[in-house]
């Protein structure tokens, strides 16, 4: 008995002992997760001269991202404008609340419509996705743009 | 398309990119200001500092079903899984022990400037 406490002692002072600091690295922003949202504000934050790391738990991009079927909501592209399309931001905004039945967060929204014309715009020229149609959604008054 | 896009564009700019690494704990400085993150890589765990601000981006808890209750109830909770398996909120999870009121998703977004995504909401 006493043998074991001693061995059970040595052992946990032994552990404690070999247990390091973590390491330490440091960068002006830490991205959680390699899907869509944090690729892009790894690209934008580079690009703003912010230096960043994305750290993801999986061994490739395995989150929601890689399941969409190619198709953004938007209003205010460069490609609508081309296409003569001028769904206002106050319409899609109305048909996203509508189509989550008032469940969305409305602010998130407003953000959202407020800034995705010039986003699908950066895709485009910075990234180089290449949108080809103006499509339609069968539940909603909007043309959002199709991606292929 | 787009992921594999934005990885060309991510290594264009040589931006790290660490798999197999997950984010365990939030780093917080004395005024529970998130200074980082703790994550265990390969190697053993490793502090990440970050100097501006820690970005969330692993989306919601579509594949937790235990959340799926708690946030959303009813239907919700016992839809079935479309989408990713691995999209299990454990992100956010780590953002409990912060308190609610210092985590909005506006944290979730890259800061203008430096210092910016520190500030508690």
């Amino acid at each position: 008995m006493a043998a074991a406490a001693a061995a059970v002692g040595s052992v946990s002072t032994a552990a404690q002992a070999a247990v390091p600091a973590p390491a330490t690295e440091v960068y002006d922003a830490i991205i959680l997760g390699a899907g869509t949202a944090g690729l892009v504000a790894a690209v934008e934050a580079h690009d703003q001269d912010i230096k960043p790391i994305v750290l993801e738990k999986m061994d490739l991009p395995a989150g929601n991202s890689i399941y969409a079927l190619g198709g953004v909501a938007a209003c205010g592209t460069r490609i609508q404008k081309r296409e003569g399309v001028t769904e206002s931001k106050d319409a899609l905004f109305a048909d996203m609340m509508k189509v989550s039945a008032d469940q969305a967060d409305p602010a998130l929204t407003r953000t959202y419509v407020e800034h995705i014309g010039e986003d699908v715009d950066w895709l485009q020229n910075t990234i180089g996705v290449r949108f080809q149609e103006v499509g339609h959604v069968a539940l909603s008054a909007f043309k959002p743009c199709a991606l292929r | 398309m787009l992921i594999r896009l934005l990885l060309a564009a991510c290594k264009k700019r040589n931006i790290p990119i660490l798999y197999h690494t997950k984010a365990v704990e939030l780093i917080t400085d004395k005024k529970m200001a998130v200074t980082g993150v703790r994550a265990l890589t390969e190697e053993g765990l490793v502090d990440f500092q970050a100097r501006g601000g820690v970005v969330i981006a692993t989306g919601g808890f579509s594949a937790n079903r235990e959340m799926l209750c708690d946030y959303m109830g009813g239907v919700m909770s016992r839809l079935p899984l479309r989408g990713s398996s691995y999209v299990t909120g454990e992100s956010i999870t780590l953002t409990k022990p912060l308190l609610q009121n210092w985590f909005t998703w506006t944290n979730s977004t890259v800061p203008d400037r430096l210092g910016d995504a520190r500030k508690p909401c």
